[in-house]
């Protein structure tokens, strides 16, 4: 996984628990000897990443999946700000979930070419609706959650999603199916 | 942990991410460094591979300035590299009546208001000024900071597809106007016989307007009777024929339009019957015309069959074109013994033939004769006759001559002629066998000697010569060898192996390439050319070897007992033909032969190797037979090493790479095989190779192979250079593709996938076979065969289907690039899209195509020529047929003033079309190819510029030569009765149940009136007086006479008829009942007898007379010597009678008495005329008083 979302993970952690706890974090969690930090280009193992998230839940008593989806929900804004362009370049919220695994696909690989980021399939149901295909070998769809709350936060739509399959129970991909109000 | 601690490690984890951010940014700088040089090489790899492909690509800085054109867009717009880069588009390059418009496009293209991938079509200037169409595909450019910089179009020229949809539009244009002004009919349906298509000569053929008849059903203007015949032509064309046939229209008025119509299918691009395109001719008036022509023909026939006297009608030369019935019946010959043959021949004797034939030419020359001979009956009887000879005139011209005869002649014998031709059959025969032996004998194919001495001798026995040879022309073509002598027993001592000097008679042969012969040799002067000591020649043949039009030897012929005649010559000419046969076959084999060792040395000096197989069944192995040089060299062996050896001792990797199963597959199955390149490997030999195998008829294996290592590894860098290619093409916006040398898709750009919706494992290594529709993959592979075969670019336009399944019109620009030696080494393409522009073509195109369809396929004639000069611009298939040349291009050669037959007929004709733009129906003869003249309707149009100058014709024309010559027969055969007619001596009128309705000038002169019109207005009866001679009323008698021949067909009587002045006359009176279609008609012939019967009047009176003098002469002889008797006795008793007494006063008045009569009847016998006296009631005397008085 790459070192940026250990940044958005340290500062999700950093505001929302304190550095101290991040701190803490960075020693429990029984990181390799040269980490941190985590610099955004290079790749980091992902059982580090998950290391971390457990031991913030560990201490902090919130279950895994809910701090994923915080941490997806956190983490947009902040993307937001730093990639303007791409949410500028989208009229709405639809349109950037049309062309979001382009953007993530594409212009991950184009920044960090060994990236292996997830893919995020946009399924046309009608006007109003539509249903998001996530495959990562991460099965981290709790954080896809987040992420997609976060996105309908800054285009400020009103949306409702339900999930309707999930990798962690076997299938071969996270089915979400969102409808726009 | 306190807060300094967690500063301090903050900053320590701040700090080292700083240096290994540092070195990261160090690495990824030499990286971008790296990539930056790999960009530009690939960049400049782009520009070769875009400069190879047919596309114009221009980028433009934001101030308007050329960055980067390529060579494409260099050769369209005519400008060195060096001369446009930098130049200022908008100011140099764009016309100035555009240059706004343009400037605003770009503008928009820069702030991001017009859609990326824009398409536009603009005007550019070249070098030299001429103004380019460009369609452009417009995309702007950023900068790594997501600044725009300029823009990249990647551009087409389409100034010649423009030029082409102009002219398109010009066709349309020109064919609808001459379709509007055809003074022909035509129309289109549908398949269902919907009317979809009318011209406004068809609609006006019917009475309606053009809009009026559209959605027409066929079966509302077509009659009922003429329906069905419309359903079976119409189902004819649904099979692809096209016919011509005749049926009836119904005119909006309800009147019946006859018409022909020419109809041929129209089919869709499948090949379906989607219609028919009829051109429709109006012949109501021709067939109205022909009709009377026919009723009129019909009567003049009926005239010529009934007449009571003998009539032929013969053509100028007396050929013998038609006799009537009476002719039969007088002379014995029906029509069909005397059809073309000469009258003089038939019917007149050696006596007679040149008085015949002095009459024939007479009348044949003009004049009309009548004049007595004698001819002879069929059945040799002579017969007198009178013959009328007459002129008949057509158009002041002489066609042919009618006789009228009152005898006729014999027959003539063809039995002579019958038997000449079996004797001559039987000849033939005889020399046809012989032909036949001599052919067979050839075909033998034994060495020529022989050959040829077997065809002197058939040639010689037929013609029936003693002596002959057969000679050759030697290769100094001075002297000829001898092949054969035959002497014929006669002795001959010149040595035969010696050749002979061509001269004397032979040089004739040879020279004229004709069989020449001399009757009389010795003594003529070709004698002396005769080689010393030669058998004695009473006569000479020599007929010529002729080969490729060049004499190349003789069969000389002598001795014939008798003469050589024309048929000797005919048939010596054929054994000389069949002995150049046999000659030339002879040297075919030696060429044969000469072949086969050619053939072995280009075995032996082929590039590829070559080894051939024989196939041991027993032991299951491919033996070596041979194996040509290139063979030993690619496998490195030795051919007399390995011949006998089987495949697998020799080359042992064979089975591994299944060569020996594929020699095995080809050997069993006879289909050859391609073994495809395989890696062959054993202990001294590792090579790549590729056979092609196939059977020998010998039942031996061919193996054609070749060491393609170096192609392999070369074949494996191009694949490394293509992927290297991949990024960077991905920057073009039009789809671009690479294939390699076997046509499998090896690189292409973003573009390209998008554009058909296929991703990277869908289209890597795939042909188009496996990633297109099989119609359209069979069309491109067929392009890509060829632009690998032609190595140079392509462009061509198709249809690809677009990801989101729509069908797209494109244009592939494509062209082959090379691998470093300069071979093909596979394919690139730029796919533009022209859906937009070709969906406006083809609205353009299909209203051209049936404009087009219908003038391609109407049997009218249509042109267009120069208005000035009258050449021809373009001419339709019909006209081209028409005028009997071979091809389009053949007649567009030919100025249309050269093809007109009496420049003169078109006189005027400029001007009248200057004034009136329009002309139709001018009727014109044209002279064919082959010179025979056709006569057409014309009808053109002027079309003229936008200055309304006249700068064209355009032109049909309709060939009516053979309805004109059919309408010329009818009236021609009606000319020739009516010359029977108008110059027949008897009177002749044709009458039906309302009264007379014709009749001819002798009629009005026999009855004395003035006009036709006046004879038209009268009763049968009026001319005839009250009563008959028996009594009968004359009106009753004709009603009864006139209603018996409507009845039975035929009444002949004698009438007395009455002249205008009112002298009555004795007639001879033929009715005939004629049945026609339009009715019954009686024609009536009078012969006007009073000369006839004052003849017999006078004849009568003379034999009265006749009879009288010899009554007379009787009396005189019978009475005269009583009388004599009874006054000598009265005499004497008076002398012994008392005077006065009653005796005497009795004796007295018997003596004169007596002497009374006596002087009568010597009176009677003077009279020369006699004069009746009314007897009693009825009954006449003759007045001997007023005789003798």
């Amino acid at each position: 996984m790459k070192g940026i979302i250990f940044n958005l993970l340290e500062e999700f952690i950093s505001k929302e628990f304190g550095d101290v706890v991040l701190e803490e974090i960075y020693v429990e969690s029984k990181l390799q000897d040269d980490v941190p930090p985590f610099l955004a280009p290079v790749s980091y193992s992902d059982d580090q990443i998950l290391s971390m998230v457990v031991t913030l839940s560990e201490k902090t008593g919130e279950s895994i999946p809910d701090l994923l989806h915080a941490i997806g929900k956190f983490s947009i804004p902040i993307l937001a700000e730093k990639y303007s362009v791409f949410f500028e370049n989208c009229k709405d919220f639809r349109k950037f979930m049309q062309t979001v695994n382009e953007i993530h696909f594409i212009e991950i690989k184009k920044l960090y070419d060994d990236a292996r980021p997830p893919e995020i399939i946009f399924q046309d149901i009608d006007k109003d609706t539509f249903k998001i295909h996530y495959r990562s070998q991460r099965k981290l769809c709790d954080l896809a959650k987040g992420l997609i709350e976060g996105t309908a936060e800054i285009y400020e739509t009103d949306i409702q999603y339900k999930k309707e399959s999930c990798m962690n129970d076997g299938k071969d991909e996270c089915i979400f199916e969102v409808i726009v109000k | 942990m306190d807060k300094f601690e967690l500063l301090k490690k903050k900053l320590e984890r701040e700090r080292k991410a700083r240096e290994a951010l540092e070195k990261i940014v160090e690495d990824r700088t030499r990286e971008v460094y790296r990539s930056k040089k790999l960009i530009e090489d690939e960049k400049a790899l782009t520009e070769k591979y875009l400069d190879i492909a047919n596309v114009m690509i221009l980028v433009l800085n934001m101030d308007g300035t050329v960055r980067m054109i390529n060579r494409k867009g260099r050769h369209v717009l005519g400008f060195k590299e060096d001369e446009i880069v930098g130049m200022n588009l908008f100011e140099e390059l764009i016309p100035d009546r555009v240059k706004e418009e343009y400037i605003e496009i770009f503008k928009a293209l820069l702030a991001g208001n017009i859609d990326s991938n824009e398409y536009t079509e603009n005007l550019l200037l070249t070098k030299n000024g001429e103004e380019k169409t460009i369609g452009w595909h417009h995309n702007v450019l950023w900068d790594e900071e997501g600044n725009i910089t300029g823009t990249i179009s990647s551009g087409e020229d389409l100034t010649e597809f423009m030029e082409i949809q102009k002219k398109l539009v010009e066709s349309e244009e020109r064919n609808r106007i001459i379709i509007d002004n055809a003074n022909t009919g035509i129309s289109i349906t549908d398949e269902n016989e919907t009317l979809s298509f009318v011209n406004p000569a068809f609609a006006s053929l019917l009475g309606y307007s053009v809009e009026e008849m559209k959605g027409f059903e066929l079966s509302e203007i077509v009659t009922e009777d003429s329906l069905e015949e419309i359903k079976k032509q119409t189902s004819g064309r649904m099979k692809g024929k096209t016919s011509t046939y005749e049926c009836t229209l119904r005119h909006k008025s309800g009147e019946s339009k006859f018409v022909i119509i020419y109809a041929s299918p129209m089919k869709s691009d499948a090949g379906e019957f989607i219609g028919t395109i009829a051109v429709v001719t109006d012949i109501t008036e021709q067939r109205k015309a022909e009709n009377a022509l026919r009723l009129e023909k019909k009567y003049f026939e009926e005239l010529f069959e009934g007449s009571p006297e003998a009539v032929i009608m013969s053509d100028n030369e007396g050929n013998v074109l038609r006799v009537n019935k009476a002719f039969t019946k007088l002379f014995g010959y029906e029509n069909d013994d005397v059809f073309s043959r000469s009258i003089d021949n038939l019917i007149a004797d050696e006596s007679t033939k040149g008085e015949a034939g002095e009459a024939t030419r007479a009348v044949a020359s003009g004049e009309t004769i009548s004049i007595e001979g004698i001819r002879r009956h069929k059945d040799g009887t002579e017969i007198d006759v009178s013959i009328l000879g007459h002129p008949i005139y057509l158009d002041n011209e002489q066609i042919g001559v009618y006789a009228i005869y009152r005898d006729i002649t014999k027959r003539k014998n063809a039995e002579r002629a019958l038997k000449k031709s079996h004797s001559e059959i039987k000849q033939r025969s005889k020399e046809v066998r012989a032909l036949l032996d001599c052919a067979r004998i050839v075909l033998e194919g034994k060495d020529f000697s022989s050959t040829a001495k077997s065809i002197l001798d058939y040639c010689k026995n037929t013609i029936g010569a003693r002596s002959g040879n057969v000679a050759l022309l030697c290769a100094e073509n001075e002297e000829n060898e001898v092949i054969f002598v035959e002497s014929g027993g006669w002795p001959c001592h010149s040595d035969p192996e010696l050749p002979i000097p061509i001269k004397g008679l032979k040089v004739k042969a040879y020279k004229s390439g004709m069989t020449i012969h001399e009757n009389d040799f010795m003594k003529s002067g070709w004698k002396e050319s005769m080689p010393d000591r030669n058998v004695e020649l009473r006569n000479v043949l020599f007929a010529p070897l002729v080969i490729d039009h060049k004499v190349v030897g003789t069969i000389g012929l002598a001795n014939k007992d008798g003469k050589f005649n024309k048929n000797d010559v005919r048939l010596a000419t054929t054994f000389g033909e069949i002995a150049a046969i046999a000659l030339r076959n002879n040297r075919y084999k030696e060429t044969i032969e000469e072949n086969e060792e050619r053939f072995r040395e280009l075995f032996n000096s082929m590039g590829d190797g070559v080894a051939i197989y024989e196939f041991d069944s027993m032991y299951k192995r491919f033996i070596i037979k041979d194996i040509n040089k290139s063979g030993e060299q690619i496998s490195r062996v030795n051919r007399q090493e390995i011949i006998g050896k089987s495949l697998v001792d020799v080359f042992p990797g064979s089975k591994e790479i299944g060569l020996y199963d594929s020699l095995l597959q080809v050997f069993d199955t006879g289909i050859p095989k391609l073994l495809p390149a395989s890696l062959y490997e054993d202990k001294k030999l590792k090579q790549w190779v590729e056979n092609y195998i196939y059977k020998l008829p010998s039942g031996e294996i061919v193996a054609v192979y070749s060491d393609i290592t170096e192609k392999v590894e070369q074949q494996e860098r191009i694949n490394e250079h293509l992927n290297f290619l991949k990024s960077l093409i991905d920057t073009i916006k039009s789809p671009i593709f690479f294939k390699d040398e076997k046509l499998r898709y090896k690189l292409w750009n973003k573009a390209f996938e998008e554009y058909i919706g296929l991703d990277y494992d869908q289209l890597m290594n795939k042909t188009v076979f496996e990633i297109a529709p099989e119609d359209l993959a069979q069309n491109y592979h067929e392009k890509d065969l060829a632009i690998m075969e032609d190595k140079g670019n392509q462009v061509y336009e198709g249809q690809l289907k677009f990801a989101n399944g729509s069908i797209r019109d494109v244009v592939f620009n494509k062209a082959v690039y090379y691998d470093f030696k300069g071979n093909p080494a596979g394919i690139v393409g730029v796919i533009l899209d022209i859906s937009d522009l070709r969906n406006m073509e083809m609205e353009i195109k299909e209203s051209e195509n049936k404009f087009r369809t219908i003038t391609e396929n109407i049997n009218i004639g249509i042109y267009r020529s120069t208005f000035k000069t009258g050449e021809f611009i373009e001419v339709n298939p019909a006209l081209v047929r028409m005028l009997g040349y071979d091809s389009r291009e053949e007649l567009l050669n030919i100025p249309l003033q050269k093809i007109i037959a009496e420049p003169g007929d078109r006189s005027g004709f400029y001007e009248k079309m200057i004034e009136s733009t329009v002309v139709r129906g001018s009727e014109i003869d044209f002279k064919r190819k082959d010179g025979s003249i056709i006569t057409c309707y014309e009808s053109s149009v002027v079309v003229k510029d936008k200055d309304g100058v006249p700068i064209f014709f355009d032109g049909i024309l309709e060939d009516v030569t053979e309805r004109k010559k059919a309408e010329d027969t009818i009236r021609q055969s009606e000319e020739k009765f009516r010359s029977l007619f108008e110059s027949s001596n008897d009177a002749v009128m044709i009458l039906n149940e309302t009264g007379f309705i014709d009749c001819n000038d002798t009629t009005l002169h026999i009855f004395g009136l003035e006009s036709k019109q006046e004879f038209l207005s009268m009763h049968p009866a009026d001319f005839s007086p009250e009563k008959q001679a028996d009594g009968s009323v004359s009106l009753e008698l004709a009603n009864k006479l006139i209603g018996a021949a409507y009845e039975t067909g035929v009444q002949s009587f004698t009438w007395n008829h009455q002249r205008k002045n009112g002298e009555v006359f004795p007639a001879e009176v033929l009715l005939n009942r004629v049945i026609l279609s339009g009715g019954t008609i009686i024609y009536a012939v009078v012969r006007d007898i009073s000369e006839k019967k004052k003849l017999e009047a006078q004849k009568l009176y003379s034999e009265q007379l006749e009879t009288i003098n010899k009554m007379v002469v009787t009396l005189n002889h019978e009475m005269n010597q009583p009388l004599s008797i009874i006054i000598s006795q009265a005499d004497m008793a008076l002398q012994d009678t008392v005077v006065k007494s009653q005796l005497h006063e009795d004796l007295t008045m018997i003596k004169e008495e007596a002497w009374k009569i006596s002087e009568m009847i010597k009176k009677i016998r003077q009279i020369k005329e006699i004069k009746l006296t009314e007897y009693s009631e009825g009954i006449d005397m003759i007045d001997l008083k007023s005789i003798i008085e």
